[in-house]
């Protein structure tokens, strides 16, 4: 349904390897067509929007999901970074966590997250993550469009 | 009489050779009164001064025995002339020496005198006539009576008891003060009675020795109880001194105090001083110059100061720390506007410089005008209380961190526990979605029991954080809830497991509570959710109400479920206490310990009443707050 336009670029802040796989496969189950960039800690994923902010050809950035909990730098430190570039503040944001909602949704929405996604212990209901990924992009086109 | 003088009386009073004679002339001029008479008694002769002193002239030859006008004894019977000493004299009778007697005049006026007639007789003794002498004892007499009336007001204005008392005990004399010490109503009652009969019985034998002492011509004082003639016993103090009488007896003189009262506050103050010795706290007092005056036993510990050393030391420099010598002032102050000082907590400091926490109480003492005259202070040694305090606090503290150390555990397992657990379950799902089926016998089935342990155990780690957050010392509900409105949440989230199970939900209208509504919520959630999972082969009809008692309303939820044992009624409010498999009723045997545990912090109680097969109800209590609106 997005193939005829290039692959969304999304970047994934998650420490866990598999919770990073369960992504891939949940995005793919639901034919989001996209390069995903994972990145598994905080400082890293800071240096990496500073970097991508700094360059002068600003490369597409479609969407950014981050685990709040996370090694040296929080999601939160993420997002606070996010909005504070000079390109990629707008940027739509997807906030997980193992917690339930709660007081982790609440700085995600202070932050204009688009979504909140409690990772479930199901697996059906993990894959629906890639149906909330595809929701949020294609609300962002057309609101590009 | 005889010799030159009795013959020349005895002329005189015959009458020869009278006129001109010298001795007439000095007879004349004698200030005494003298007459005298025949020997039937009529006047012979007066003198001058008898017509003075008896204040007429008498007429003689004519007037008998007496040269005077009316004549009594000294308790005031009149004395006719015929009886009168002269008249007795001339009748030959002896008449006794220093008679007293009081004559009248003609105007009325009184004089006492001594009469002393003498009779004159002839060669053969024959009287022939009586001369008679009147001494005027008017002044003596006079003076006498104004010293015996003196004693006598002195005797009956003293509030003391005055009595004489013969050596034998009996009661000569009582004045009416003592009178009414003994409760006599006249001094009929006792005179002439035995004192020794009014002493108590246990000092009689005292007394009697004493009063023989005195008797003996002893002075001597004594202390001793008697019991009145109405039965009252009263304490006496007695000062007795030995009075001679004139037939040469000596009997007791006494002037008694009655001391019952003065005894009765030495009793008093020796008990009130007895209690502030052997008070715990130190009691002292001290003036309006912050000078102490008294300083008991107590405070003798409690500072180290003796009683010699601390009385009429300023409490200033006595006691108080440099850093705390304001203090003082500010108490003067309050004291001498009649202001109490309650449980004023501060420092004090010692003998030996070392400081006691002390809690006083200063009241004002007044005197009986009322004047704010000093200050009684109760100093209570607080140390161990402080101490106490401290103690309580750092255990509190110690509580308090342990408590949150446990809260963050609770975190951590319900987190970090959970995360590798969900790998454990998404992954096993992951496996039997892409291999399932290629595994070999089993292989599917125990991929199932991998998933199942897992979901079970997220269900757990669930309600342990559940059950860790009903324990934590969380903020306390400011206001109350709607619990209509809790169960019309809880209804709704259970929407589903009601319609499925056909279960009827009745309920009466529900008050208002003090309470997180989350957490009556969960309250409901769980004992609702217990009732659907544990109900027989009947529909199931659950029953919610509530019984407004006196300080707190009475919830109950009853079902026609299956029932409990009621030898398990405690135990299955145990955390992970389970009555029925997991296979037969899933869930992890936290619900009713949560329940427990949210009620109980709420300051209620929850218990169960239930038989097999005959359905249980649930109770659980919940404080009223003041003022609250009420369900009926």
């Amino acid at each position: 349904m997005m193939a005829e336009t290039e692959p969304f670029e999304i970047l994934l802040a998650e420490d866990s390897p598999q919770d990073a796989e369960l992504v891939r496969m949940a995005l793919k189950e639901h034919g989001v067509d996209c390069t995903l960039r994972v990145i598994r800690d905080g400082a890293q994923a800071i240096a990496f929007l500073d970097s991508l902010d700094a360059n002068r050809q600003t490369p597409a950035l479609n969407l950014v999901i981050v685990d709040m909990n996370l090694p040296k730098r929080s999601g939160e430190d993420i997002l606070k970074c996010l909005r504070s570039t000079e390109h990629y503040a707008q940027t739509p944001v997807i906030v997980m966590s193992g917690m339930p909602p709660g007081a982790v949704e609440e700085r995600a929405n202070k932050h204009a997250a688009m979504a909140y996604f409690k990772k479930p212990f199901k697996l059906a209901e993990f894959m629906q993550f890639g149906l909330i990924v595809h929701n949020v992009l294609l609300k962002q086109k057309r609101g590009a469009a | 009489m005889m010799g030159v003088g009795a013959k020349a009386l005895t002329a005189f009073v015959a009458g020869g050779d009278l006129e001109n004679s010298v001795f007439r002339e000095l007879v004349e001029a004698l200030p005494v009164a003298i007459y005298t008479t025949d020997a039937g008694g009529r006047l012979t002769y007066f003198n001058a001064a008898a017509a003075k002193l008896s204040g007429r002239v008498p007429e003689l030859g004519t007037d008998k025995w007496c040269v005077t006008w009316k004549i009594f004894l000294p308790d005031g019977t009149p004395l006719p002339h015929d009886q009168c000493p002269m008249a007795l004299a001339l009748k030959g009778v002896e008449v006794p020496t220093g008679i007293e007697c009081i004559a009248e005049r003609p105007d009325g006026t009184r004089f006492w005198f001594t009469p002393c007639p003498a009779v004159v007789r002839d060669a053969q003794g024959r009287i022939i006539g009586g001369i008679n002498l009147l001494m005027d004892i008017t002044d003596r007499k006079v003076s006498e009576m104004e010293a015996n009336e003196q004693f006598r007001a002195i005797i009956e204005t003293t509030p003391e008891c005055v009595k004489i008392v013969a050596s034998d005990g009996t009661l000569l004399f009582m004045n009416p003060p003592g009178l009414a010490m003994v409760g006599a109503s006249s001094a009929e009652a006792v005179t002439g009675k035995n004192v020794y009969d009014i002493i108590a019985a246990e000092d009689r034998e005292r007394f009697r020795e004493f009063n023989g002492r005195i008797c003996q011509g002893q002075k001597a004082s004594l202390q001793f109880d008697i019991v009145g003639l109405t039965g009252a016993r009263r304490q006496m103090e007695t000062h007795a001194a030995p009075l001679r009488h004139l037939d040469g007896t000596t009997v007791q003189l006494a002037v008694t105090h009655d001391i019952t009262e003065r005894k009765c506050v030495e009793r008093a103050a020796l008990l009130l001083s007895a209690i502030v010795d052997s008070s715990d706290d130190g009691i002292i007092s001290k003036g309006l110059d912050g000078v102490i005056t008294s300083w008991n036993k107590s405070a003798e510990r409690m500072f180290g100061y003796t009683a010699v050393e601390a009385i009429g030391q300023p409490v200033a420099a006595l006691l108080i720390p440099p850093d705390r010598q304001k203090e003082e002032p500010d108490i003067l102050a309050r004291l001498r506007r009649g202001e109490r000082v309650d449980h004023f907590e501060t420092v004090r400091r010692r003998k030996d410089g070392s400081l006691v926490d002390i809690s006083l109480t200063i009241s004002p003492v007044k005197d009986t005008q009322g004047r704010i005259i000093g200050a009684s202070k109760v100093a209570r040694d607080i140390t161990q209380r402080k101490r106490q305090e401290q103690a309580l606090r750092a255990a509190n503290a110690a509580l308090t961190r342990s408590n949150a150390d446990l809260q963050q555990f609770a975190y951590s397992a319900s987190h970090d526990l959970q995360e590798p657990l969900r790998m454990v379950a998404t992954y096993s799902e992951l496996l039997r979605r892409d291999f399932g089926g290629q595994l070999g016998l089993g292989g599917d089935e125990y991929i199932g029991y991998t998933i199942e342990g897992a979901l079970r155990m997220e269900q757990l780690l669930r309600d342990l954080r559940a059950y860790a957050r009903a324990s934590s010392a969380d903020q306390e509900p400011t206001e109350d809830v709607d619990a209509d409105d809790v169960l019309d949440k809880t209804l709704v989230t259970l929407e589903r497991a009601i319609k499925d199970s056909g279960a009827a939900v009745s309920r009466t209208a529900l008050p208002r509570v003090r309470i997180h509504a989350f957490q009556l919520d969960q309250i409901f959630q769980n004992l609702i959710g217990n009732a659907i999972h544990y109900r027989s082969e009947e529909p199931l009809r659950i029953y919610v109400a509530v019984e407004k008692r006196e300080k707190e309303w009475l919830f109950s939820i009853r079902d026609n479920g299956i029932g409990i044992d009621p030898q398990y009624k405690e135990q299955i409010f145990e955390i992970f206490k389970r009555l029925h498999s997991t296979a037969a009723h899933p869930g992890t045997g936290m619900g009713l310990a949560i329940c427990q545990r949210i009620v109980e912090r709420a300051g209620g109680n929850i218990w169960v009443e239930s038989a097999l097969e005959c359905g249980s109800t649930f109770f659980f209590t919940l404080p009223r707050s003041e003022g609250q609106r009420d369900c009926a």
